[in-house]
């Protein structure tokens, strides 16, 4: 009598609730909504942050994988740490790294290239143009470490005008522009705390990482700026060039061991540097990246329960407003079992749908606000990630079978009676 | 032959300990081609004892048999099987589906069984004919009268072949004339032998019945045949 695997057990109870879904559009389309909305958020989230950590990590590929940043740092302090931003924004200076250290870890093996760095910032006047420009003291090695140094008129300034103090700036793009607009800027000169600063190159334009803008810089030899401009004898980093990025592990060890004994620490804690690898970095960026995703998962995923929540009360609704339809079905033969899956089939095609909807409408907006990014000059790159359909369809479907279940219980549970009143 | 027969039945209702008597001690039968009315005032019990007949409720106490089968042994769903393939119900109200059109409507028990659907065309068809209906097959229910309506409802009843029609103030909601149309196709379906039992309060209405079931504070009072039976359609016949 109880056949439960005859098709029509569920083929009958899918008709009748695909039937109510069609003859009540309006009722469908605002359940559907809360659902839309949750799916939406969650495949933006997931598709965009795929998207804004495939860009992250190409900017710092960007850079080269097989480097090492030797940096100064707060004793005692992460290189990461709030505290160490907090004390050398507040201006704590760390004057113990110096380019000697470079010249020393250059000669550890496995060490194919390296140069010092430091950032100053100063006023820079050309003609009538007068500009607070940022400056960025290097080795003449640079180019053999970072491989977008690369100049588009004139030249990188030489080992040997570093080392003679030479007044020469190699400008970035936009600030060539700034103060030479069209015309040539080689051979030029540009003033710099009061000396003249002959231009011998102009940078090809690199774009920005993050908020910085590359082609602001201005490029001059690290031994110039710290003696001629800002009167130090420090710098604030030294980036390395390894060989083989297999022995990373090793070479890292190998700077920090060394680094150790030149500056007279036999204690980690007490380390006046920090050694990061890039790929050290990307692991950290991804971490991090990845911490946020989930945060924001969680945070739209609770809008998806919201959605749930209004899948059931529209049930709840639908149920009451159907009592005499329930009735009459049980009176003319329907099963308690019948009933409760006409319902649940209700709210989970709902749910489908606006998963589909909200897939479909997510998926729009992640790949509408790549375009926008890249027409802005930031290539977010979208892809139709399968993680998301699944995550959104899934999700969506278990939504409306959980928040169904109340519902179409409470319907099947009305006896004919209760549901048949005399109106 | 007998199609229903009830012994002391008996139906209290219990809201939350306030203990209210429904349907007491009814011992009665029902034939097979009986057309029965069963009448009273509101709050007779009459509504009761259609609804524990027509297996939509059960008794608290007593015995009833329909078709020989003792209905206290049987489970939820095997009476929702039975009252798919035994009973057609006609409502005062109606309780057509909504923007659903009338053949649809009139399938939808036929849709409760697990037989193949190939003759389901046919049988709505035959069931709408019977209640001249056909004509109107794809309209929309709310697009129907009240008296359309109903017969459509008559229909569905009867789509299913079942042995015994239950009919609930089934003129409640239509003007008299519709109302003579219902109970025209009532009578008309009990001539080609089908058992109707119609619950009502009118004894207008209740003399185009066979036999009526008197019924006050839920006991029957009185159990009579009818001496003057009226015929909707206006044609005299002799009683069988």
């Amino acid at each position: 009598m109880n056949n439960y695997l005859h098709p029509t057990f569920f083929l009958r109870p899918l008709r009748f609730a695909l039937r109510a879904i069609r003859i009540n559009p309006a009722r469908t389309l605002l359940s559907l909504l809360g659902v839309v909305i949750g799916v939406f958020a969650v495949v933006v989230v997931m598709t965009l942050g795929d998207g804004v950590k495939g860009y992250i990590t190409g900017q710092v590929e960007s850079f080269g994988t097989d480097l090492i940043q030797v940096e100064v740092k707060i004793p005692s302090a992460t290189a990461l740490s709030q505290e160490n931003a907090r004390s050398r924004s507040q201006g704590t200076q760390i004057t113990t790294l110096k380019i000697k250290d470079g010249e020393a870890i250059g000669k550890l093996p496995n060490v194919s290239a390296w140069y010092a760095g430091t950032i100053g910032q100063e006023r820079a006047t050309y003609g009538s143009v007068a500009k607070r420009v940022l400056l960025f003291g290097t080795g003449a090695d640079v180019a053999l470490v970072d491989k977008n140094i690369d100049v588009i008129s004139g030249r990188f300034f030489t080992r040997e005008e570093d080392d003679d103090l030479s007044r020469v700036v190699v400008l970035g793009s936009e600030t060539k522009e700034t103060f030479f607009g069209r015309s040539n800027a080689v051979g030029e000169s540009i003033t710099l705390k009061g000396e003249k600063y002959r231009v011998i190159g102009v940078m090809k334009p690199r774009g920005s990482i993050a908020v910085l803008n590359l082609d602001t810089f201005v490029y001059v030899p690290v031994q110039t700026l710290q003696k001629k401009i800002l009167g130090v004898d420090h710098v604030q980093f030294i980036s390395v060039k390894m060989e083989n990025v297999d022995q990373e592990a090793a070479t890292v060890a190998d700077i920090i061991a060394l680094m150790r004994k030149r500056h007279d620490i036999d204690d980690a804690t007490k380390d006046d540097f920090a050694v990061t690898s890039t790929k050290e970095a990307q692991k950290t960026l991804d971490d991090v990246l990845g911490s946020v995703t989930v945060l924001l998962l969680a945070l739209t995923s609770i809008s998806l329960v919201v959605g749930g929540v209004g899948i059931m009360n529209v049930m709840y609704v639908a149920v009451s407003e159907r009592t005499s339809e329930i009735g009459l079905r049980k009176a003319v033969g329907a099963k308690s079992s019948g009933i409760l899956a006409q319902f649940l089939f209700e709210a989970f095609i709902i749910t489908l749908l606006g998963g589909i909807l909200g897939i479909a409408l997510g998926v729009g907006l992640s790949f509408g606000l790549s375009w926008v990014f890249s027409e802005l000059g930031v290539p977010l790159s979208v892809h139709f990630s399968p993680n998301a359909l699944f995550l959104g369809a899934g999700f969506s479907m278990i939504v409306g079978l959980i928040f169904g279940i109340a519902p179409a219980y409470r319907a099947s549970r009305l006896t004919p009676m209760d549901a048949i009143r005399k109106e | 032959m007998t199609l229903i027969a009830t012994k002391n039945l008996e139906k209290i209702y219990d809201n939350d300990g306030v203990r209210t008597v429904g349907l007491a001690q009814a011992t009665f039968s029902i034939e097979v081609g009986e057309f029965l009315a069963i009448m009273g005032p509101s709050g007779s019990g009459k509504s009761t004892l259609m609804q524990v007949l027509g297996l939509l409720d059960r008794a608290t106490a007593g015995d009833y048999w329909l078709d020989g089968k003792h209905i206290a042994e049987f489970s939820d769903d095997e009476l929702a099987t039975l009252r798919n393939k035994k009973i057609g119900f006609v409502f005062q109200s109606f309780n057509l589906l909504p923007k659903t059109s009338v053949s649809d409507n009139v399938e939808l028990p036929l849709l409760y069984d697990n037989h193949p659907e190939k003759d389901n065309r046919e049988r709505v068809r035959s069931a709408l004919t019977a209640v001249g209906m056909q004509h109107r097959a794809n309209h929309l229910s709310n697009q129907l009268s009240g008296g359309e309506k109903q017969r459509v409802a008559i229909a569905r009843a009867l789509v299913n072949d079942p042995d015994i029609i239950f009919a609930d103030e089934p003129t409640g909601n239509l003007d008299s004339k519709s109302g003579l149309q219902v109970m025209a196709i009532l009578q008309k379906l009990n001539d080609t032998g089908k058992t109707v039992v119609l619950v009502t309060h009118e004894t207008a209405t209740a003399e185009h019945a066979k036999r009526i079931l008197l019924m006050i504070d839920g006991k029957i009072v009185s159990d009579t045949p009818v001496a003057n039976r009226k015929f909707a359609d206006g044609n005299e016949r002799t009683l069988k």
